[in-house]
């Protein structure tokens, strides 16, 4: 009974709306939304071309930062490196002659743990481990990017002193030695403290003495070597030492704020949105950082139909789009130092972002004489947008002491596709202010 | 329309002339309008699907086998943008009238004769999911494995909904021969909709004081 009637109903609706061309009166204005359709469709070849466009601008942008790296590598690794042999040849051939015999000697891999253990501990613990004789491989990382750096010029590192002496310790170390020298030992770690301890401190010339000392110390006839190395030469030393210093990473953190215009096309009818942000950088050599991030933005817009592309609820009536977007923006920028003095620093960078749209509202207004009220819409968590958005910022960091910096960053984010639910072309430039707090090396610089 | 001269129309907008474009969107406008009306929520929502739809239709008339019925073809684009548009927009759509499944004392239908108007406008006032299963199940006679593939949905939902589409147009229908009483609905509407519309207001004005 129920079954018949259910078909019955079907059956109503089935006759009763079909064959209802004939009802249905051809509207203008379905055509002229339609035309613009149509128009947008040929655009959207040219936008294809676009983003094509950015992709090689991006990809040129990276080679470009990828030459420079190298680039600039090379030249740090080579002229201080050549200018100190060439002292070294004038001026301290004994010393250099003397020393690297006992570096090769001293180069085994089982001799490393016991100088990356001087190196990562405490100065108490240090002297009392190499007392006991006992070998902790901790650090093993560190000594293993000391003994990688290049050879040249190397005796008078503070990294290549410190080697020496600690393959001294590290003959001392093993049983089948037969010199086990505990009073040799312990003086010498004492030095390899000071040394360290001094690296970050202004004063560094001792460090070239004291280097200078303990290789003395430790290598056969010790006056030889100390008393020709110049004070020329220990200048030297240091230029090679920063330079190594600098080339390490270092990573740095940022905490950001940022206002910026944000509109669609162009910023003619833009509106003010608020950037949070963190900023985690990698600087890579003296002039090259990377950085990545995550930032809270909220970007409100308006637009009008035509560049919103979305359908739902639009109509030929609709006349505006306002719309509150709730951002997630992660970045991945290079940036490239291209002014530094004195506590003053200038780069400019340029990277991808990543969209991801947490909350998106909007409201459509229609037309006064199509009788509709503003429809709202509210949507979260659909839309996201992998490296769509091209970023390209200028960043003015002012030292305020050794640790913390103050950053000025104004920038750009041009979309590479269509952004949120109506895939609009959501451009926003404006400037983020904040503290930059430099970390230190990824390598135990400290 | 003669086959000649839409033979012509389908030249002429492969060559992408925009009279052309016109005439045959035209031409169709009644028949593509008539399916999209009966998907969509309103008027407006229509115009966007079928007008969506003939992009698909322009875009892709080169894919267009001669040998068929060209009408079929269109009539299937608009079906299928149809149902693509509800299933984009399901975010947005009611999913669920808990009253749906009360049952209606009275099994039998009026006699009354009911007017295409009136009809669209009872199958627009379900939800999209109802709307859009009955749609597929009643008019176009797809089966429920089809409407679940098509959809996404499992058979289930899909007998469920058909089951609560049915229930309401049914109360519809019944009602319809009585009179609109309709003003407290009205009013239950206006407040919803100021409720909404300070609300966002409220939220618009904190977002711009931040």
């Amino acid at each position: 009974m129920k079954e018949k009637s259910e078909n019955k109903l079907d059956q109503l609706f089935r006759d009763g709306i079909s064959g209802a061309e004939d009802h249905i009166a051809f509207r203008e204005e379905d055509w002229a939304s339609m035309e613009q359709l149509l128009d947008k469709k040929s655009n959207r070849k040219a936008g294809v071309f676009r983003i094509v466009y950015f992709a090689a601008g991006i990809a040129a942008l990276l080679l470009l930062a990828i030459g420079l790296y190298f680039y600039t590598d090379n030249n740090n690794k080579i002229d201080p490196t050549n200018t100190n042999l060439n002292s070294k040849n004038t001026k301290g051939q004994s010393a250099k002659d003397k020393i690297q015999p006992v570096k090769s000697a001293n180069t085994p891999a089982a001799q490393l743990p016991v100088n990356s253990d001087s190196l990562g501990n405490t100065p108490a613990q240090n002297s009392s481990n190499s007392a006991q004789g006992s070998s902790t491989t901790s650090g093993l990382t560190k000594q293993q990017y000391a003994v990688n750096t290049p050879y040249s010029g190397l005796p008078s590192t503070d990294q290549h002193g410190l080697k020496v002496r600690a393959s001294d310790n590290g003959e001392n170390k093993p049983a089948d030695n037969s010199p086990v020298n505990n009073n040799k030992v312990l003086p010498l770690i004492a030095a390899i403290v000071d040394t360290v301890g001094n690296k970050n401190k202004p004063g560094v010339d001792n460090v070239g003495s004291k280097v200078q000392n303990n290789i003395a110390a430790n290598t056969t006839p010790p006056d030889t070597v100390t008393d020709q190395l110049t004070a020329q030469e220990k200048k030297q030393m240091l230029a090679v030492k920063t330079a190594v210093i600098k080339n390490r990473p270092q990573f740095s953190i940022s905490v950001l704020a940022a206002s910026d215009a944000n509109a669609v096309n162009s910023f003619g009818h833009s509106q003010t949105g608020t950037n949070y942000g963190v900023q985690l950088s990698l600087k890579l050599t003296r002039k090259l950082t990377v950085s990545t991030g995550a930032a809270y933005a909220i970007k409100p817009y308006s637009t009008s139909p035509g560049s919103y592309s979305s359908a739902y609820p639009q109509s030929v009536y609709t006349t505006n789009i306002q719309a509150n977007c709730k951002v997630l923006d992660i970045p991945l920028n290079v940036s490239y130092q291209v002014y530094s003095k004195g506590n003053n620093a200038i780069s400019l960078g340029s990277g991808v972002s990543s969209y991801f749209m947490l909350r998106e509202n909007y409201r459509y207004d229609y037309t006064q004489d199509s009788g509709l009220d503003p429809k709202y819409i509210e949507i979260k968590n659909q839309n996201k947008h992998l490296f769509g958005v091209l970023n390209i910022n200028a960043n003015y960091q002012r030292r305020i002491n050794s640790r913390f910096s103050a950053v000025v960053q104004p920038y750009m984010k041009l979309p590479l596709t269509g952004i949120g639910n109506g895939k609009v072309d959501l451009k926003s430039t404006g400037v983020a202010l904040g503290i930059n707090w430099n970390i230190g090396s990824a390598f135990g610089a400290k | 329309m003669g086959e000649a001269e839409l033979q012509q129309l389908i030249a002429g907008c492969l060559n992408h002339s925009r009279k052309d474009q016109k005439m045959l969107y035209k031409a169709f406008y009644g028949f593509a309008m008539s399916i999209c009306l009966r998907y969509a929520g309103n008027r407006y929502e229509a115009a966007e699907i079928m007008n969506q739809g003939f992009l698909k239709v322009f875009t892709n008339l080169q894919k267009y086998d001669t040998s068929r019925p060209f009408i079929a073809w269109v009539g299937r684009i608009m079906m299928n943008t149809s149902v693509d548009y509800y299933r984009s927009n399901l975010k947005l759509s009611l999913n669920d009238d808990l009253d749906a499944a009360e049952d209606i004392g009275h099994n039998e239908l009026p006699d009354q004769k009911l007017n295409y108007d009136d009809l669209i406008a009872m199958v627009q006032q379900l939800p999209n999911a109802y709307r859009t299963v009955f749609n597929l199940f009643a008019i176009e006679g797809f089966s429920h494995e089809e409407i679940a593939t098509k959809l996404g949905i499992s058979t289930g939902t899909s007998k469920s909904n058909l089951f609560k589409a049915r229930e309401k147009l049914k109360n519809m229908v019944i009602n319809s021969g009585r009179l609109p009483d309709t003003s407290a609905g009205n009013a239950q509407h206006t407040i919803v909709a100021i409720g909404a519309i300070s609300i966002s207001i409220s939220v618009l004005i904190e977002l711009i004081m931040k």
